[in-house]
């Protein structure tokens, strides 16, 4: 029902619709001016427009474009995965002007429910943590095919991700010594930026974590703020990590590390790290709802305090 | 047209013309009166006669009129005939068929005014000059590989030099179809204007609908795939076919390329079987 509203929602606010997908999962709108067309003998459809914003959705991607003008290719294939679906996705994007990409995985998990129910597939699991990345560039390319692409920024971007969710976890009674499990929420805000730099997508991701990777140039600027609440504990616990370093890589797989290149600082004010460190080198380790677990320096670490969180609120 | 030659008189009308076109009317008013001789005083005329009598006993319609040649045939329920200076202007009623064999050119309506004469080096009327048609039109235009049909509620069709006119008005819907008999194209409309010709591709070099238009177009290359454009102007016209005025377009079976709407106009081009190879948009102002 919430997946329902959160479409129709996203109907009412789009505007006037240029281009639907036979499917709806991808469409174009809120457009002033427009050109285009489809090329039978290569399946593409090109376009071309412009918006106050234009307002591209891909929804089965939970990919949200707001940008001035666009000019673009909308490919169909096969599905990566069913071979039987013909799906539409972007091929190609390239937006100018102020634009702001958003990835939400709420709105990517209410088409998928919504595509589930429409093809009988079976549903996706149920949404445990929401993810929000913003992306907010002066311009950016996109090309891809239906299983992954890769953002270009070649000016100055900022990059937001919010992440907000619920766990289970085991905590020490103190007087007993026993563990319990309490519901801790959590939740983070993380932002990078740069003067240039690429970010990879899997659109189809279906752990609905659409930005798989990144690379950040031009002195990138990397801030986290945590914020634990957890159950039976009155005082939610609040960690902050900035980092700023030559080059920033980005790996939002199953590892999910930030790696900083060349003239690393690092400062933390939290119980997982507290201090300033510099080097050469660092990676920090984050968990799936953004909180960093564990960061290693090379180089050379200068004046350094790490303290590391383990299961159940302890540290080690 | 020759001026020489055997005068026949309508009993029904009264009227008379010359010539050696075959004009038999049984169903001439009033009914089962046939056309025959004014003045049958020749050899000739009663050999001609020997050919008329055949038509009138096996005609599935009471009005019959073929020219020398059997180039043009004309049949309707009821018919009445007026002598002009070039040849004949005829107001028919009831499943009316005018075929033209040398502008392959077919037309069917409930009732039809039309004007015939004869073409350069004929011997008799086997043109049509004007034919006005009302109550269900159903014109055929064919080519060397493809036809073109037309419907409408009303028409007029002009014949030029090397083509010929039609207006046609209410309910108005061109369909192309190619050698193969397959359809390849459907374009309806309030009204409109079609420029026939034999020797051009599908039978059609022009067309212009009124809206609100549709049209359906087979995409190159699949078996079934369709995409359907809305408008509120049609223009057809060498390969290409352009419509304006709030357009949507949207695929279907395998040319599912999703639903355009919002825009301008777009141009659809046609390869040379009629069928869609690519179609380009344009919308400008609006949010």
């Amino acid at each position: 029902m919430k997946g329902m509203v959160l479409v129709a929602l996203a109907i009412l606010t789009q505007g006037r619709v240029l281009f639907e997908a036979p499917d709806r999962s991808l469409s174009i709108a809120n457009f002033s001016e427009s050109r285009g067309g489809v090329d039978f003998e290569t399946g593409d459809y090109t376009f071309w427009a412009t918006g106050k914003p234009l307002r591209i959705d891909s929804n089965l991607q939970g990919l949200h474009i707001e940008s001035p003008e666009v000019d673009g290719i909308i490919g169909r294939g096969t599905h990566p995965v069913d071979k039987n679906r013909i799906i539409t996705f972007a091929r190609q994007l390239d937006a100018k002007g102020d634009s702001v990409v958003t990835f939400d995985n709420k709105v990517q998990h209410a088409a998928l429910v919504e595509h589930a129910k429409k093809f009988k597939l079976d549903p996706p699991a149920p949404l445990e943590t929401s993810r929000v990345a913003i992306l907010k560039t002066h311009s950016f390319v996109y090309e891809g095919d239906q299983a992954k692409g890769v953002f270009t920024m070649p000016n100055a971007f900022t990059l937001e991700f919010r992440s907000e969710g619920t766990s289970l976890v085991e905590i020490k009674d103190g007087q007993s010594e026993e563990t319990q499990k309490v519901r801790k929420r959590t939740e983070s805000f993380a932002t990078a930026n740069g003067t240039s730099g690429t970010l990879d997508l899997l659109p189809l991701e279906q752990r609905l974590r659409q930005i798989q990777g990144g690379h950040i140039k031009g002195r990138p600027k990397f801030h986290i703020t945590l914020v634990e609440t957890t159950e039976g504990q009155p005082t939610p616990q609040t960690s902050v990590l900035d980092a700023e370093a030559d080059e920033l890589q980005l790996s939002m797989t199953e590892t999910r590390t930030v790696k900083l290149i060349g003239n690393v600082v690092l400062t933390g004010t939290s119980n997982a790290y507290a201090g300033k460190t510099e080097a050469d080198e660092a990676v920090i380790t984050l968990d799936e709802n953004m909180k960093p677990i564990y960061i290693r320096f090379t180089g050379a670490p200068i004046n350094s305090r790490i303290r590391e969180n383990k299961p159940g609120g302890q540290q080690r | 047209m020759r001026k020489t030659g055997m005068e026949y008189q309508s009993e029904a009308t009264g009227r008379a013309r010359k010539g050696e076109d075959h004009l038999s009317g049984r169903g001439a008013r009033p009914h089962g009166q046939a056309l025959v001789p004014a003045r049958p005083s020749t050899r000739r005329n009663a050999w001609l006669l020997t050919l008329v009598l055949p038509g009138l006993v096996f005609a599935q319609s009471n009005f019959n009129y073929s020219d020398a040649k059997g180039d043009l045939a004309i049949k309707a329920k009821d018919g009445a005939g007026a002598i002009l200076k070039d040849g004949w202007k005829f107001d028919l009623k009831g499943n009316v068929t005018i075929s033209s064999r040398t502008e392959k050119f077919n037309l069917q309506a409930p009732v039809v005014s039309a004007t015939i004469v004869s073409a350069k080096g004929s011997t008799s009327p086997n043109q049509v000059k004007t034919a006005t048609a009302s109550g269900g039109v159903r014109l055929t235009q064919s080519s060397t590989g493809a036809t073109s049909n037309l419907q409408s509620q009303t028409a007029t069709y002009t014949s030029g030099t090397n083509s010929a006119t039609v207006q046609a008005r209410g309910a108005v819907r061109i369909q192309n179809v190619d050698n193969r008999k397959r359809e390849t194209m459907v374009a309806t409309g309030s009204s409109g204007t079609a420029v026939l010709n034999p020797k051009s591709k599908r039978g059609l070099d022009s067309a212009i609908l009124n809206g609100p238009v549709r049209v359906e177009v087979v995409q190159s290359g699949t078996g079934s795939g369709k995409a359907t454009f809305t408008g509120q102007k049609l223009t057809l016209r060498n390969n290409q076919i352009t419509l304006t005025g709030n357009v949507k377009a949207t695929g279907s079976g395998s040319s599912q390329f999703g639903n355009l709407s919002n825009v301008d106009s777009v141009v659809v081009d046609l390869n040379d079987n009629g069928e869609m190879t690519r179609f380009q948009f344009r919308s400008r102002g609006g949010a």
